[in-house]
């Protein structure tokens, strides 16, 4: 192959990777705006309180997985016990913290030991010591060894859960009173064929907060959070909502997921050898649901329920993003008989082709075509003119995508003030210069580690 | 030479569409941002104003009020009558809700409303009005409820079933029952509704225990069981019999709710049934009718091989402690792991563990020995975990006063609670 056809090659591989990933696009904004708006105008017409006073609202065991939060754990497990819902019970799984995260959990709640006979039917390592709250009787605490990572943590509150829905919560993860309320009234709706739901959280980076409670939204100018507001709302306001309407949902994110416990028990819990749970146990109740022709539905909901600490540095960044990159690396390879499979529907033919062409290889496409662009610009081969007009169309279509989105979030998510807004607008016209190398940098290193063989659930230093 | 010129023309026309695209759409949202926040103020304060001018009718005469409120009412746009009949706590309900029905009545209103909710092409304007419906309660309501119930569209339905429960009438009722015996929504969303009906709705639901459709059976028992009426008690036994186990589980549930002595023998029954949360709910039924003299039935279901039950009946037992040790004594003696560890946590919860110590270190002679006696039971049937938390808040002659009782009992026990007891007192 000579050099010219190299190049003709690679532009014709790049701009139909750029047309596709664009027209993918454009159809999730679409199918967002019409989802973000109609369970808008659900929630907006909504009576909470045949659900808020109802003996027959389903109860959900909230199972808090803590190591070495110190810094977070007092504000979340605050938020928790506050929580507007009329029964619930709370499981903090203490995995093994080093720090001061014992002694905050015994000051707000406490603790008294007692014995407690359970089945431990799940990968979830041993435990020393059990505590109920005195203060909050709903509120246990178990204290067990590090090494099952999160998942480990999450398995061991699985086996002292006692209500038909489970909720995954964060500890860095600070919830809105009504958040349980705002999912759960959706869940029973259809509490038979619905076996997940997850909904929007953003990130508190910035807010004023005091004793559990949120007392103002700031959201920060840090650009690198700021970017991840962004990023969130693309997320969340566009694939995710899409990827819900047709019952393709790959994530529900692991700082806030409800998930019917009956199905967790017959997935036999979550996966410990993974670098993190949340995609793949979705990935394993499709997989589960389907391949036992059970009829079913996993929701993402708009609204946003909750907030969580996001990197506030670059190294920071790369290190959460580098996990990101590997679990979908590990997914992908488990569940790799969904791609294009019948049996899969939407899951098969749209979420998994996307994550394999934009998530695992899309990195490997984006940085070779544009080395092998700026190589023929060096070589005379390709004109300025096409390659700054080539590079201006990636800016233009970045852009234009995060504006639709932003317009859709802030139409129906009314959270964000004048000024943060038009400062998203600014920095949605500076990406790809600049806050795009760097998740590309830790796409790139996530990949590198995937094939080293870590499977770490690192934790990046909080602030 | 010719293609590249090709290439750059085309990309070049794209970017100027799309920097035409984003440009507006960027300003579309600085626009749309900024006038929003204004937008909703004033939207607010417009309706802060209403409910304030509906507030002070409260002090005037009630035909004053018809007429001032009616007058009120016809300058909102159905939006804002929507907010306000939403938020009907803030006029003062109680006070003045009758002239409030008949102002609206008056002010002509209801009749767009009824037209809105029954043919509007904007889904979710038809929605608040259905929902307006439902709070206003005007002759054709059922009527159009009836016909909305059955539309295409799920979020139609759902919130013609709120409207229906804001009714709150029979007739609304017996809407909402055949709405969970045709599967129109999910039963649980229903019955959360009819819960909060008047008791007299329990004359329906007691018909619809005989009919032959199994969801409808079940529901209707479900909900029954909020009402708690005694005198129906004894067709609701007969269910204790039913084929399917949902309904026997529910029958329990509600004989437990009415807690009426006669119907004992049909909730023991229960106890045996070979689905165990029918046996969960026959324990919590059994509690509820009998109290502390159901522990005798209950007690040897700690042994059963469902763990649920098993929790169930532990947290009955820790209840009545009382009438339980004599069954956690027995069972303490067996050879049943799993069972001795709940006989275990029962006796920590219950505080017995605490008091049997406490007795060994200011009883008299007869209550140490007594006290001395049940420790060793204790011990032997490895009750000893979580002892130490316990001997951690003595001092430190007492603990070596009780660690050496539990070691002329079981000396390797005795070490055992000795060497986590030095790490427990540094933890904490």
């Amino acid at each position: 192959m000579n050099p010219e056809s190299i190049f003709h090659v690679t532009f014709i591989v790049f701009f139909a990777f750029l047309v596709i990933q664009t027209l993918y696009y454009l159809f999730t904004i679409i199918i967002g705006l019409l989802q973000s708006r109609r369970r808008t105008f659900q929630s907006k017409n909504e009576d909470s309180y045949f659900l808020s006073s109802s003996y027959f609202t389903l109860p959900v065991s909230i199972i808090l997985p803590v190591h070495n939060e110190e810094k977070w754990i007092a504000n979340s497990l605050k938020s928790i016990v506050a929580l507007d819902y009329p029964k619930f019970e709370i499981i903090v799984v203490n995995d093994g913290s080093t720090d001061r995260t014992s002694e905050i959990l015994n000051d707000i709640l406490s603790l008294e030991p007692f014995d407690k006979a359970y089945i431990d039917q799940f990968n979830s390592g041993k435990i020393h010591e059990i505590y109920k709250s005195i203060k909050y009787p709903q509120v246990t605490v178990i204290n067990k060894t590090e090494g099952f990572k999160k998942a480990g943590a999450l398995n061991t509150g699985l086996n002292f859960a006692r209500y038909k829905f489970i909720c995954i919560v964060d500890s860095d993860t600070m919830l809105e009173p009504d958040a349980l309320l705002k999912v759960m009234i959706q869940v029973q709706k259809d509490p038979d064929k619905i076996i997940g739901a997850g909904s929007y959280f953003g990130l508190i980076n910035g807010f004023k907060i005091k004793d559990g409670k949120i007392l103002e939204k700031y959201f920060s100018f840090n650009p690198i959070v700021a970017y991840q507001n962004l990023e969130y709302i693309r997320s969340f306001m566009s694939s995710r909502l899409t990827w819900s309407a047709f019952n393709a949902m790959p994530c529900i994110a692991g700082g806030f997921g409800i998930w019917r416990r009956d199905i967790l028990m017959y997935l036999g819990g979550f996966e410990t050898a993974f670098s993190s749970e949340d995609v793949e146990i979705t990935f394993h109740a499709h997989d589960y649901m389907i391949k036992n022709e059970k009829e079913y539905e996993i929701l993402m909901l708009p609204y946003y329920v909750g907030w969580t600490e996001g990197p506030s540095t670059i190294n920071s960044l790369i290190l959460q993003r580098n996990r990101w990159q590997r679990v979908i690396n590990e997914s992908v390879w488990r569940y790799k008989h969904i791609l294009l499979n019948p049996n899969y529907k939407w899951l098969g033919f749209f979420t998994f082709p996307y994550f394999i062409l934009y998530e695992v290889f899309g990195v490997f496409i984006e940085i070779t075509s544009i080395g092998i662009l700026t190589w023929a610009l060096l070589i005379n081969m390709l004109d300025i003119k096409i390659y700054l007009c080539l590079l201006l169309f990636m800016v233009l279509i970045q852009t234009f995508i995060s504006l639709s989105v932003l317009f859709i979030f802030i139409r129906d998510q009314k959270i964000f003030h004048f000024r943060y807004t038009c400062y998203l607008i600014l920095l949605s016209f500076l990406e790809l210069l600049s806050y795009k190398w760097i998740t590309m940098l830790a796409k790139l290193l996530g990949m590198l580690d995937y094939f080293r063989g870590i499977r770490l659930h690192d934790q990046y230093k909080r602030k | 030479m010719l293609m590249q010129e090709y290439h750059f023309n085309l990309l070049r026309n794209i970017d100027i569409i799309l920097i035409t695209l984003t440009a507006l759409l960027s300003v579309i949202i600085i626009i749309y941002a900024s006038i929003d926040e204004r937008y909703m103020r004033k939207r607010y304060n417009k309706l802060t104003n209403i409910i304030s001018d509906l507030q002070k009718l409260e002090f005037q005469g009630n035909d004053a009020i018809v007429s001032d409120c009616s007058i009120l009412i016809k300058k909102t746009t159905p939006f804002e009558l929507f907010h306000i009949l939403k938020h009907q706590e803030n006029i003062q309900p109680g006070k003045f809700s009758e002239q409030f029905t008949e102002c609206l009545n008056n002010s002509g209103k209801i009749s767009a409303i009824e037209k809105i909710a029954e043919n509007s092409r904007n889904k979710w304007r038809r929605i608040e009005a259905i929902i307006i419906l439902g709070y206003f309660k005007s002759p054709n309501t059922i009527q159009i409820l009836k016909q909305t119930l059955s539309n295409k569209d799920s979020d139609i339905v759902y919130f013609s079933l709120i409207s229906l429960g804001h009714i709150k009438n029979l007739e609304s009722a017996e809407i909402l029952l055949s709405a969970i015996k045709n599967r129109i929504f999910s039963s649980f969303k229903i019955a959360a509704i009819l819960e909060h009906f008047p008791p007299d709705i329990v004359e329906i639901l007691i018909n619809n225990l005989t009919d032959q459709d199994q969801n409808l059976r079940l529901w209707s028992i479900k909900i029954i069981s909020r009402f708690k009426p005694k005198q129906y008690a004894h067709k609701i036994s007969v269910l204790t019999d039913d084929t399917s186990p949902d309904i026997r589980a529910a029958a329990c549930e509600c004989l437990g709710e009415i807690a009426e002595e006669s119907t004992k023998e049909a909730v023991k029954k229960c106890l045996k049934d070979r689905i165990w949360y029918v046996r969960l709910h026959a324990t919590r039924a059994l509690e509820n009718i009998l109290g502390p003299k159901s522990i005798a039935d209950i007690a040897p279901l700690l042994k059963d091989i469902h763990w649920f039950v098993r929790e169930n009946v532990k947290d009955i037992m820790i209840k009545h402690f009382s009438e339980a040790i004599i069954f956690i004594n027995k069972f303490l003696n067996e050879n049943d792991q799993s069972v001795k560890q709940s006989c275990i946590e029962i006796m920590d919860i219950s505080g017995y563990r605490d008091k049997v110590l406490e007795n060994i270190v200011k009883g008299d002679s007869e209550t140490i020995k007594k006290a001395q006696l049940q420790l060793e039971t204790m011990i032997k049937a490895g009750a000893h975990h979580g002892l130490e938390g316990i001997l951690s808040k003595y001092s430190d002659n007492t603990r070596e006063r009780i660690l050496s009782i539990i070691s002329a009992i079981d000396k390797g026990k005795a070490d055992h609670i000795a060497k986590k007891l030095k790490g427990k007192i540094k933890e904490i």
